[in-house]
Protein backbone atom coordinates (compact mmCIF):
# COMPACT_ATOMS: atom_id res chain seq x y z
CA UNK A 1 0.00 0.00 0.00
CA UNK A 2 1.03 3.56 -0.68
CA UNK A 3 2.17 5.62 2.34
CA UNK A 4 2.42 8.92 0.67
CA UNK A 5 2.95 11.70 2.93
CA UNK A 6 4.26 9.77 5.49
CA UNK A 7 7.96 9.85 7.30
CA UNK A 8 9.10 6.80 5.71
CA UNK A 9 8.66 8.35 2.45
CA UNK A 10 9.65 11.55 2.69
CA UNK A 11 13.02 9.92 3.52
CA UNK A 12 12.58 6.99 0.53
CA UNK A 13 12.15 10.41 -1.55
CA UNK A 14 15.22 12.46 -0.04
CA UNK A 15 18.24 9.45 -0.56
CA UNK A 16 16.39 8.61 -4.30
CA UNK A 17 16.99 12.26 -4.88
CA UNK A 18 19.97 12.36 -3.24
CA UNK A 19 23.07 14.28 -5.25
CA UNK A 20 25.04 11.71 -6.98
CA UNK A 21 28.92 11.90 -6.00
CA UNK A 22 30.94 14.21 -7.79
CA UNK A 23 27.78 16.23 -9.38
CA UNK A 24 28.85 19.73 -9.76
CA UNK A 25 27.79 22.55 -7.56
CA UNK A 26 26.33 24.56 -10.29
CA UNK A 27 23.94 21.96 -10.96
CA UNK A 28 21.19 21.28 -8.39
CA UNK A 29 18.73 18.36 -8.79
CA UNK A 30 15.05 19.11 -9.23
CA UNK A 31 14.52 17.86 -5.39
CA UNK A 32 17.26 20.19 -4.48
CA UNK A 33 15.51 23.30 -6.12
CA UNK A 34 12.13 22.49 -4.84
CA UNK A 35 13.41 22.68 -1.89
CA UNK A 36 15.08 25.55 -2.35
CA UNK A 37 11.95 27.21 -3.59
CA UNK A 38 10.28 26.76 -0.28
CA UNK A 39 7.57 24.48 -2.05
CA UNK A 40 6.00 21.57 0.27
CA UNK A 41 6.05 18.58 -1.14
CA UNK A 42 3.00 17.18 -2.60
CA UNK A 43 0.93 14.65 -0.52
CA UNK A 44 -1.07 12.64 -3.30
CA UNK A 45 -3.86 11.99 -0.88
CA UNK A 46 -4.16 15.73 -0.21
CA UNK A 47 -3.99 16.66 -3.75
CA UNK A 48 -7.23 14.05 -5.11
CA UNK A 49 -8.98 15.29 -1.92
CA UNK A 50 -9.00 18.58 -3.56
CA UNK A 51 -9.72 17.83 -6.69
CA UNK A 52 -12.39 15.95 -5.63
CA UNK A 53 -13.72 18.72 -3.52
CA UNK A 54 -13.61 21.64 -6.49
CA UNK A 55 -16.10 19.80 -8.94
CA UNK A 56 -17.96 18.05 -5.42
CA UNK A 57 -17.07 14.73 -7.18
CA UNK A 58 -16.88 13.32 -3.65
CA UNK A 59 -20.54 14.47 -3.41
CA UNK A 60 -21.37 12.05 -6.18
CA UNK A 61 -19.73 8.98 -5.23
CA UNK A 62 -21.73 9.61 -1.39
CA UNK A 63 -24.67 10.11 -3.22
CA UNK A 64 -24.24 6.95 -4.94
CA UNK A 65 -22.81 4.51 -1.86
CA UNK A 66 -25.91 6.27 0.19
CA UNK A 67 -28.15 4.86 -1.93
CA UNK A 68 -26.69 1.43 -1.81
CA UNK A 69 -28.11 1.82 1.75
CA UNK A 70 -31.26 3.48 0.84
CA UNK A 71 -32.03 0.71 -1.45
CA UNK A 72 -31.48 -1.94 0.61
CA UNK A 73 -32.84 -0.27 3.95
CA UNK A 74 -35.53 1.58 3.15
CA UNK A 75 -36.68 0.30 -0.18
CA UNK A 76 -35.29 2.94 -2.31
CA UNK A 77 -38.06 4.72 -2.23
CA UNK A 78 -38.52 8.60 -3.57
CA UNK A 79 -41.42 10.80 -2.78
CA UNK A 80 -43.31 12.54 -5.52
CA UNK A 81 -43.09 16.16 -5.98
CA UNK A 82 -45.46 18.73 -7.93
CA UNK A 83 -42.90 18.42 -10.30
CA UNK A 84 -41.96 14.26 -10.26
CA UNK A 85 -44.38 11.51 -9.70
CA UNK A 86 -42.83 8.85 -6.61
CA UNK A 87 -40.28 6.36 -8.16
CA UNK A 88 -38.18 3.69 -6.68
CA UNK A 89 -34.49 3.06 -7.55
CA UNK A 90 -33.13 -0.36 -7.09
CA UNK A 91 -29.78 -1.55 -7.63
CA UNK A 92 -28.64 -4.17 -10.84
CA UNK A 93 -25.83 -6.49 -11.25
CA UNK A 94 -22.91 -4.58 -11.31
CA UNK A 95 -21.23 -1.80 -9.13
CA UNK A 96 -17.90 0.07 -9.13
CA UNK A 97 -15.86 1.15 -6.21
CA UNK A 98 -13.37 3.56 -5.64
CA UNK A 99 -11.27 4.87 -3.25
CA UNK A 100 -8.42 7.39 -4.26
CA UNK A 101 -5.43 6.36 -3.07
CA UNK A 102 -3.93 2.95 -2.11
CA UNK A 103 -2.87 -0.26 -3.64
CA UNK A 104 -6.56 -1.58 -4.99
CA UNK A 105 -7.99 2.02 -6.26
CA UNK A 106 -10.96 0.26 -7.96
CA UNK A 107 -12.89 -2.67 -7.11
CA UNK A 108 -15.93 -4.06 -9.42
CA UNK A 109 -18.93 -6.14 -7.93
CA UNK A 110 -20.77 -8.41 -10.45
CA UNK A 111 -23.23 -11.18 -10.27
CA UNK A 112 -27.21 -11.50 -9.77
CA UNK A 113 -27.23 -9.31 -6.90
CA UNK A 114 -23.96 -7.60 -5.47
CA UNK A 115 -26.22 -5.30 -3.12
CA UNK A 116 -26.80 -7.30 -0.35
CA UNK A 117 -23.57 -9.06 -0.42
CA UNK A 118 -21.27 -8.73 2.16
CA UNK A 119 -18.50 -8.52 -0.44
CA UNK A 120 -19.97 -5.04 -1.04
CA UNK A 121 -20.43 -4.09 2.67
CA UNK A 122 -16.92 -5.04 3.16
CA UNK A 123 -15.79 -2.53 0.51
CA UNK A 124 -17.92 0.35 1.91
CA UNK A 125 -16.62 -0.38 5.29
CA UNK A 126 -13.06 0.00 4.20
CA UNK A 127 -13.23 3.14 2.51
CA UNK A 128 -13.97 2.07 -1.16
CA UNK A 129 -17.54 4.20 -2.07
CA UNK A 130 -19.62 3.84 -5.16
CA UNK A 131 -18.44 5.09 -8.60
CA UNK A 132 -20.57 3.41 -11.06
CA UNK A 133 -23.84 1.38 -10.68
CA UNK A 134 -26.68 0.11 -12.89
CA UNK A 135 -29.80 0.99 -11.47
CA UNK A 136 -33.46 0.49 -12.18
CA UNK A 137 -35.65 3.23 -11.70
CA UNK A 138 -39.40 2.52 -11.61
CA UNK A 139 -42.04 5.26 -11.93
CA UNK A 140 -46.01 4.80 -12.41
CA UNK A 141 -45.31 1.21 -13.84
CA UNK A 142 -42.64 2.21 -16.00
CA UNK A 143 -39.40 0.50 -15.85
CA UNK A 144 -35.71 2.23 -16.97
CA UNK A 145 -32.67 0.41 -16.63
CA UNK A 146 -29.43 1.95 -17.12
CA UNK A 147 -25.64 2.94 -15.38
CA UNK A 148 -24.82 5.83 -14.16
CA UNK A 149 -21.57 7.16 -13.06
CA UNK A 150 -20.48 9.07 -10.51
CA UNK A 151 -18.22 11.21 -12.83
CA UNK A 152 -20.59 13.97 -14.88
CA UNK A 153 -23.49 11.64 -13.77
CA UNK A 154 -23.02 10.61 -17.18
CA UNK A 155 -26.11 7.63 -18.57
CA UNK A 156 -24.93 4.50 -20.01
CA UNK A 157 -26.63 1.46 -21.74
CA UNK A 158 -29.68 3.25 -20.74
CA UNK A 159 -32.71 1.18 -22.23
CA UNK A 160 -36.35 2.94 -22.11
CA UNK A 161 -39.36 1.67 -21.11
CA UNK A 162 -41.79 0.84 -23.82
CA UNK A 163 -44.19 3.51 -24.41
CA UNK A 164 -46.78 1.26 -27.01
CA UNK A 165 -47.17 -2.10 -26.40
CA UNK A 166 -46.31 -4.53 -29.85
CA UNK A 167 -49.26 -4.69 -31.90
CA UNK A 168 -48.93 -0.48 -31.06
CA UNK A 169 -45.73 -0.31 -32.17
CA UNK A 170 -46.42 -2.14 -35.62
CA UNK A 171 -49.15 -0.55 -36.52
CA UNK A 172 -48.01 3.18 -35.57
CA UNK A 173 -46.46 4.27 -38.47
CA UNK A 174 -43.80 6.48 -36.40
CA UNK A 175 -41.02 8.95 -38.63
CA UNK A 176 -37.73 9.41 -37.01
CA UNK A 177 -38.64 12.81 -35.29
CA UNK A 178 -41.44 11.09 -33.47
CA UNK A 179 -38.92 8.26 -32.53
CA UNK A 180 -36.58 11.10 -31.28
CA UNK A 181 -39.62 12.73 -29.28
CA UNK A 182 -40.19 9.36 -27.40
CA UNK A 183 -37.23 9.14 -26.60
CA UNK A 184 -36.15 12.05 -25.57
CA UNK A 185 -39.35 12.55 -23.77
CA UNK A 186 -38.33 9.41 -22.04
CA UNK A 187 -35.08 10.25 -21.09
CA UNK A 188 -36.19 14.03 -19.61
CA UNK A 189 -38.56 12.27 -17.16
CA UNK A 190 -35.74 9.71 -16.22
CA UNK A 191 -33.21 12.81 -15.84
CA UNK A 192 -35.94 14.41 -13.58
CA UNK A 193 -36.17 11.59 -11.08
CA UNK A 194 -32.38 11.01 -10.82
CA UNK A 195 -31.99 14.98 -10.10
CA UNK A 196 -34.83 14.75 -7.58
CA UNK A 197 -33.46 11.95 -5.78
CA UNK A 198 -29.67 14.00 -5.60
CA UNK A 199 -31.79 16.76 -4.87
CA UNK A 200 -33.24 14.82 -1.54
CA UNK A 201 -29.42 13.80 -0.82
CA UNK A 202 -28.15 16.76 -0.58
CA UNK A 203 -30.96 17.66 1.90
CA UNK A 204 -30.03 15.25 4.33
CA UNK A 205 -26.27 15.49 3.68
CA UNK A 206 -26.46 19.03 4.59
CA UNK A 207 -27.88 19.05 7.60
CA UNK A 208 -26.49 17.82 10.96
CA UNK A 209 -28.95 14.53 11.03
CA UNK A 210 -26.72 13.23 8.50
CA UNK A 211 -23.38 12.79 11.16
CA UNK A 212 -25.62 12.54 13.90
CA UNK A 213 -27.96 10.14 12.67
CA UNK A 214 -27.41 8.65 8.78
CA UNK A 215 -23.63 7.94 9.24
CA UNK A 216 -24.33 6.09 12.70
CA UNK A 217 -27.07 3.95 10.57
CA UNK A 218 -25.17 3.18 7.71
CA UNK A 219 -21.89 1.73 9.90
CA UNK A 220 -25.15 -0.34 11.87
CA UNK A 221 -26.07 -1.72 8.73
CA UNK A 222 -22.12 -2.49 7.66
CA UNK A 223 -22.18 -4.44 10.86
CA UNK A 224 -24.84 -6.40 10.21
CA UNK A 225 -23.18 -7.50 6.63
CA UNK A 226 -19.93 -7.91 7.49
CA UNK B 1 -26.67 7.23 -32.81
CA UNK B 2 -28.83 7.00 -29.98
CA UNK B 3 -31.29 9.81 -30.46
CA UNK B 4 -33.76 8.10 -32.73
CA UNK B 5 -32.48 4.49 -32.46
CA UNK B 6 -29.81 1.88 -30.57
CA UNK B 7 -27.99 1.75 -27.23
CA UNK B 8 -28.35 5.37 -25.01
CA UNK B 9 -25.07 6.29 -23.78
CA UNK B 10 -25.48 10.21 -23.20
CA UNK B 11 -23.48 13.09 -21.66
CA UNK B 12 -25.82 16.16 -20.99
CA UNK B 13 -24.20 19.85 -21.38
CA UNK B 14 -25.50 23.08 -19.92
CA UNK B 15 -25.07 25.95 -22.41
CA UNK B 16 -24.10 28.74 -20.41
CA UNK B 17 -24.49 31.80 -22.27
CA UNK B 18 -28.28 33.08 -23.57
CA UNK B 19 -29.41 32.36 -26.98
CA UNK B 20 -28.65 35.19 -30.02
CA UNK B 21 -31.32 37.67 -30.86
CA UNK B 22 -33.82 35.24 -33.89
CA UNK B 23 -32.08 32.31 -32.89
CA UNK B 24 -33.22 29.99 -35.81
CA UNK B 25 -31.52 31.89 -38.37
CA UNK B 26 -28.60 32.71 -35.80
CA UNK B 27 -27.98 28.78 -35.12
CA UNK B 28 -29.18 27.37 -38.49
CA UNK B 29 -26.42 29.80 -39.58
CA UNK B 30 -23.65 28.51 -37.28
CA UNK B 31 -24.23 25.00 -38.18
CA UNK B 32 -24.56 25.28 -41.80
CA UNK B 33 -21.31 27.51 -41.50
CA UNK B 34 -19.50 24.50 -40.09
CA UNK B 35 -21.72 21.32 -42.15
CA UNK B 36 -19.90 18.38 -42.67
CA UNK B 37 -17.41 18.45 -45.76
CA UNK B 38 -15.88 14.67 -46.71
CA UNK B 39 -12.10 14.57 -47.23
CA UNK B 40 -10.31 14.66 -49.95
CA UNK B 41 -8.00 11.56 -50.16
CA UNK B 42 -5.54 13.74 -52.14
CA UNK B 43 -5.04 16.89 -49.47
CA UNK B 44 -2.39 16.47 -46.44
CA UNK B 45 -6.11 16.39 -44.15
CA UNK B 46 -6.81 13.31 -42.49
CA UNK B 47 -9.54 14.51 -40.39
CA UNK B 48 -13.05 16.24 -40.98
CA UNK B 49 -15.52 16.52 -38.71
CA UNK B 50 -18.77 19.05 -39.28
CA UNK B 51 -22.30 18.74 -38.49
CA UNK B 52 -25.07 16.41 -40.50
CA UNK B 53 -28.63 15.57 -40.53
CA UNK B 54 -30.04 13.54 -38.03
CA UNK B 55 -29.86 9.91 -38.83
CA UNK B 56 -28.75 10.63 -42.27
CA UNK B 57 -24.84 11.17 -41.97
CA UNK B 58 -24.62 11.62 -45.78
CA UNK B 59 -26.67 14.75 -45.91
CA UNK B 60 -25.18 18.27 -44.93
CA UNK B 61 -27.66 20.51 -46.15
CA UNK B 62 -28.74 21.65 -43.04
CA UNK B 63 -31.96 23.54 -43.65
CA UNK B 64 -34.07 24.75 -40.76
CA UNK B 65 -37.17 21.88 -41.20
CA UNK B 66 -34.47 19.13 -41.05
CA UNK B 67 -32.70 20.37 -37.84
CA UNK B 68 -35.84 22.91 -35.71
CA UNK B 69 -38.23 20.80 -34.03
CA UNK B 70 -40.85 21.72 -31.27
CA UNK B 71 -40.94 18.78 -28.77
CA UNK B 72 -42.92 18.47 -25.39
CA UNK B 73 -39.69 20.01 -23.77
CA UNK B 74 -39.94 23.18 -26.25
CA UNK B 75 -37.73 24.24 -29.24
CA UNK B 76 -35.14 21.69 -29.91
CA UNK B 77 -32.23 22.23 -32.46
CA UNK B 78 -31.43 18.19 -33.39
CA UNK B 79 -28.21 17.50 -35.27
CA UNK B 80 -25.15 15.10 -35.47
CA UNK B 81 -21.46 15.36 -35.38
CA UNK B 82 -19.57 13.34 -38.07
CA UNK B 83 -15.82 12.74 -38.02
CA UNK B 84 -14.07 11.22 -40.18
CA UNK B 85 -10.43 9.89 -40.44
CA UNK B 86 -8.34 8.61 -43.15
CA UNK B 87 -5.06 7.65 -42.68
CA UNK B 88 -3.04 4.91 -44.46
CA UNK B 89 -2.71 1.63 -42.05
CA UNK B 90 0.18 1.75 -40.14
CA UNK B 91 1.35 -1.66 -40.61
CA UNK B 92 1.10 -1.71 -44.89
CA UNK B 93 2.76 1.55 -44.74
CA UNK B 94 5.57 -0.26 -42.74
CA UNK B 95 5.59 -2.65 -45.49
CA UNK B 96 5.29 -1.26 -48.10
CA UNK B 97 8.27 1.07 -47.43
CA UNK B 98 10.68 -2.55 -46.14
CA UNK B 99 10.04 -3.84 -49.32
CA UNK B 100 10.10 -0.62 -51.87
CA UNK B 101 13.66 0.04 -49.77
CA UNK B 102 15.25 -3.35 -49.95
CA UNK B 103 14.70 -3.34 -53.59
CA UNK B 104 16.45 0.24 -53.86
CA UNK B 105 19.30 -1.33 -51.88
CA UNK B 106 20.20 -4.00 -53.46
CA UNK B 107 21.53 -1.28 -56.11
CA UNK B 108 24.55 -1.27 -53.31
CA UNK B 109 23.42 1.32 -51.31
CA UNK B 110 21.56 2.34 -48.24
CA UNK B 111 18.70 4.83 -47.81
CA UNK B 112 19.69 7.93 -46.18
CA UNK B 113 17.55 9.03 -43.31
CA UNK B 114 16.15 11.64 -45.47
CA UNK B 115 15.61 9.51 -48.53
CA UNK B 116 13.63 7.12 -45.81
CA UNK B 117 11.26 9.84 -44.76
CA UNK B 118 10.49 10.92 -48.19
CA UNK B 119 9.64 7.11 -49.71
CA UNK B 120 7.46 6.87 -46.27
CA UNK B 121 5.75 10.00 -47.49
CA UNK B 122 5.35 8.76 -50.79
CA UNK B 123 3.87 5.38 -49.65
CA UNK B 124 1.96 6.64 -47.11
CA UNK B 125 0.35 9.33 -49.47
CA UNK B 126 -0.48 6.24 -52.46
CA UNK B 127 -2.29 4.02 -49.71
CA UNK B 128 -4.37 7.08 -48.27
CA UNK B 129 -6.05 7.41 -51.64
CA UNK B 130 -7.03 3.15 -51.53
CA UNK B 131 -8.12 3.80 -47.89
CA UNK B 132 -11.83 3.76 -46.45
CA UNK B 133 -12.11 6.42 -44.16
CA UNK B 134 -13.38 5.53 -40.36
CA UNK B 135 -16.64 7.53 -39.77
CA UNK B 136 -17.81 8.23 -36.03
CA UNK B 137 -21.80 9.91 -36.38
CA UNK B 138 -22.73 11.07 -32.93
CA UNK B 139 -26.16 12.43 -31.69
CA UNK B 140 -26.75 15.64 -30.31
CA UNK B 141 -30.20 17.20 -29.13
CA UNK B 142 -30.31 20.91 -27.95
CA UNK B 143 -33.24 21.66 -26.23
CA UNK B 144 -32.94 25.46 -26.69
CA UNK B 145 -35.34 26.79 -23.92
CA UNK B 146 -33.78 24.25 -21.01
CA UNK B 147 -30.24 25.57 -21.96
CA UNK B 148 -29.77 21.67 -21.84
CA UNK B 149 -27.84 19.78 -24.88
CA UNK B 150 -27.29 15.91 -24.87
CA UNK B 151 -24.62 13.93 -26.77
CA UNK B 152 -24.91 10.39 -27.36
CA UNK B 153 -20.69 9.95 -27.07
CA UNK B 154 -18.46 9.86 -23.48
CA UNK B 155 -15.55 9.41 -25.60
CA UNK B 156 -13.08 12.08 -24.91
CA UNK B 157 -12.26 12.47 -29.01
CA UNK B 158 -15.85 12.90 -29.76
CA UNK B 159 -16.59 14.90 -26.76
CA UNK B 160 -13.92 16.87 -27.30
CA UNK B 161 -14.43 17.56 -31.15
CA UNK B 162 -18.60 18.63 -30.23
CA UNK B 163 -17.47 21.29 -27.45
CA UNK B 164 -15.01 22.85 -29.84
CA UNK B 165 -17.24 22.79 -32.81
CA UNK B 166 -20.23 23.89 -30.71
CA UNK B 167 -18.01 26.65 -29.91
CA UNK B 168 -17.10 27.98 -33.03
CA UNK B 169 -20.57 27.34 -34.16
CA UNK B 170 -22.49 29.23 -32.16
CA UNK B 171 -20.47 31.21 -30.54
CA UNK B 172 -21.69 30.16 -27.18
CA UNK B 173 -19.84 28.47 -23.93
CA UNK B 174 -20.96 25.08 -22.61
CA UNK B 175 -19.76 22.76 -19.69
CA UNK B 176 -21.04 19.05 -18.56
CA UNK B 177 -23.86 19.11 -16.13
CA UNK B 178 -22.28 16.73 -13.95
CA UNK B 179 -22.59 16.37 -9.82
CA UNK B 180 -21.49 20.02 -9.50
CA UNK B 181 -24.24 21.78 -11.57
CA UNK B 182 -26.85 19.88 -10.04
CA UNK B 183 -25.91 20.69 -6.89
CA UNK B 184 -25.58 24.49 -7.36
CA UNK B 185 -28.78 24.33 -8.18
CA UNK B 186 -30.38 21.96 -5.73
CA UNK B 187 -28.54 23.55 -2.51
CA UNK B 188 -27.40 27.30 -1.41
CA UNK B 189 -24.04 27.37 -2.44
CA UNK B 190 -22.53 28.68 0.39
CA UNK B 191 -23.89 25.39 2.57
CA UNK B 192 -22.47 23.13 -0.55
CA UNK B 193 -19.32 25.00 -0.23
CA UNK B 194 -18.96 24.26 3.73
CA UNK B 195 -19.66 20.32 3.16
CA UNK B 196 -16.77 18.39 4.21
CA UNK B 197 -16.04 14.69 2.42
CA UNK B 198 -18.08 11.92 5.28
CA UNK B 199 -14.57 11.45 6.57
CA UNK B 200 -15.87 7.35 6.90
CA UNK B 201 -17.12 7.22 3.77
CA UNK B 202 -13.45 8.53 2.42
CA UNK B 203 -11.16 6.61 5.31
CA UNK B 204 -13.60 3.60 6.31
CA UNK B 205 -15.37 3.02 9.25
CA UNK B 206 -12.94 2.49 12.26
CA UNK B 207 -13.28 -1.37 13.48
CA UNK B 208 -15.05 -2.67 10.99
CA UNK B 209 -12.72 -4.86 8.81
CA UNK B 210 -11.00 -2.37 6.75
CA UNK B 211 -9.71 -3.00 3.07
CA UNK B 212 -6.15 -2.33 2.28
CA UNK B 213 -6.95 0.88 1.17
CA UNK B 214 -7.98 4.51 2.57
CA UNK B 215 -8.71 3.47 5.94
CA UNK B 216 -5.45 1.81 6.60
CA UNK B 217 -2.41 3.20 7.93
CA UNK B 218 -0.57 0.83 9.67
Amino acid sequence: MARTGSKRGATVGRVANARPQGRRQAEPTLAEEIEASGETPVDEREAAERADREDYAFLAREFLTWLVYHAEEEGGTFAGTKEVPAFVIQFGGRLVLRTLVGAVTEVALKGPSPVGSADLRYAVAGGLSVKEADLVLEQDERVWTFALSAEYFDLKRVKLPEVLDKEEAEQAERDDAQRADERLLLLGTLDEALRAAFAHFLELRSRPAWSKSIVPALRAWLEDGT
Amino acid sequence: MGAIKGAISVRRYAVLDPLPQRPRERLVKGLRAHAFLPLDPRSEVDRAVGWVVLGQPEDADLQPEKVLFTAAAGDELRVALRMDMLRAPASEVRREVAARAAELETEGRRLSPRERRALREEVTRKLKLRAFPRVRVTDLVWQLDAGRVYFWSQTKAATEAMVDLFVKSFGLRIEVEGPARWARTAVDVRALDRLEPTRELWMGFDGLRPLGGAGEEG
